[in-house]
């Protein structure tokens, strides 16, 4: 009867457990994008999408609704999804705005649980480029992309698992950008972006 | 006076029949029944009713002799060559109504709002032959079946202005996403390249 007790409060302490670890890194995959308020004023064009709760949960009510091949795909893609938040900044001048507000967003990205994807600086434009990864287990928890230059900051924040393959696949369709992940077969200067091209 | 004459005209009575003499000429006389106004006036009116029924047959008359004619020269009409062939039967003449869909990012991360084109059946595909009467014949019996894009169109205009916001967020902020991913994507594409040179602070 003892061994009963005992390991029945093992076992639901160790759900406990698990479910708050669960809580906390869901908690944690989302960014505090307040922090660049501060850009907001400075901006020329400001872009802020949120798409999470009940307009997410329509959203994918929508995707069904319409049961065309692309939107079934796209309901797949984010059936799991549980928060998308996106910020965009463009300036008219170069270094208009406080670097140290983007790099609070970066430092959030070096807690435990992001996984660094993609890393990449380039010296035109002062260019930066991160990509991060949280998982729970062998779930996808969260996305974090972060792109800087002197005239532009954009950030992309996703809670919940993406399929990005069939992101990859839909991109071109329903207005979503294709992405294109043959290598340029001509001869690459150092690394350019579309920034580079301005 | 005898009763028997005044009722059964039994017998005799000579001043009974004087009297009906003197009043033989108010006797009933049964004739026809009286008309109903309709039937009165029926006949007042009858010329111009005549002339509306005249008209009506002869414009009737004639509306059935131009279907006739016309069909008789559709069907002795020699049919064209290839000049007046018929267009692509899968083709539609269709028009097109816009709604907004968040659109693709450009270089300067503006996202654009691009008018989704969507197509909307029409009736019945257009043909051009020599024989309009049996294009019309076998459009009815081949009704024009929507393309997959109409359908979809369809059902996005059913959707409220509630859903159509959400849907137009979610494709939003998937744009936005797809375009990001694929400057990580280029980047990295590069940054493989051997032929790129890596310039990186952090190393």
């Amino acid at each position: 009867m003892r061994s009963v007790i005992s390991y029945s409060i093992k076992l639901i302490a160790l759900l406990v457990f698990a479910s708050a670890a669960i809580a906390v890194s869901a908690q944690d995959a989302r960014l505090h994008f307040e922090k660049l308020n501060a850009l907001e004023t400075k901006a020329r064009d400001v872009v802020e999408v949120n798409v999470d709760g009940k307009l997410l949960d329509l959203a994918k009510r929508v995707t069904v609704k319409l049961n065309d091949e692309n939107s079934k795909k796209i309901a797949q893609a984010i059936s799991g999804l549980k928060g998308i938040y996106v910020r965009v900044y463009n300036f008219e001048n170069e270094n208009e705005y406080n670097i140290a507000d983007v790099e609070e967003i970066r430092n959030e990205l070096n807690a435990p649980g992001w996984e660094r994807l993609a890393n990449v600086r380039s010296k035109k434009n002062n260019q930066k480029v991160d990509v991060y990864t949280m998982f729970a287990g062998d779930v996808m928890s969260g996305v974090a992309v972060v792109i800087s230059d002197t005239k532009s900051v954009a950030l992309v924040n996703v809670i919940g698992p993406i399929d990005i393959e069939l992101l990859v696949e839909l991109s071109g369709k329903m207005n979503i950008p294709k992405i294109d992940i043959t290598r340029d077969s001509g001869p690459a200067p150092v690394i350019k972006t579309k920034n580079d091209k301005e | 006076m005898k009763n028997d004459y005044l009722w059964d005209k039994t017998g005799d009575d000579p001043e009974i029949k004087r009297f009906e003499e003197i009043l033989a000429v108010y006797r009933h006389t049964e004739t026809a029944p009286p008309l109903f106004a309709a039937e009165i006036a029926a006949p007042a009116m009858e010329p111009a009713r005549r002339w509306r029924l005249s008209f009506s047959f002869a414009f009737a008359a004639a509306a059935f002799a131009a279907i006739v004619v016309a069909i008789g020269i559709s069907l002795i009409a020699p049919r064209s060559g290839g000049g007046e062939t018929a267009k692509n039967p899968g083709s539609i003449s269709t028009p097109t109504i816009e709604s907004d869909i968040a659109g693709p990012v450009d270089e300067n991360h503006n996202v654009t709002t691009v008018p989704e084109k969507t197509a909307v059946p029409s009736h019945a595909p257009e043909r051009q032959t020599a024989n309009p009467l049996r294009t019309a014949l076998r459009s009815r019996r081949q009704p024009a079946l929507p393309s997959k894009q109409s359908i979809a169109g369809q059902r996005y205009d059913a959707l409220t202005g509630d859903e159509k916001y959400a849907y137009g967020q979610l494709m939003l902020a998937l744009s936005i996403t797809g375009s990001k991913l694929k400057v990580v994507q280029d980047t990295i594409d590069r940054i493989e390249d051997p032929k790129v040179k890596i310039t990186d602070k952090n190393r």
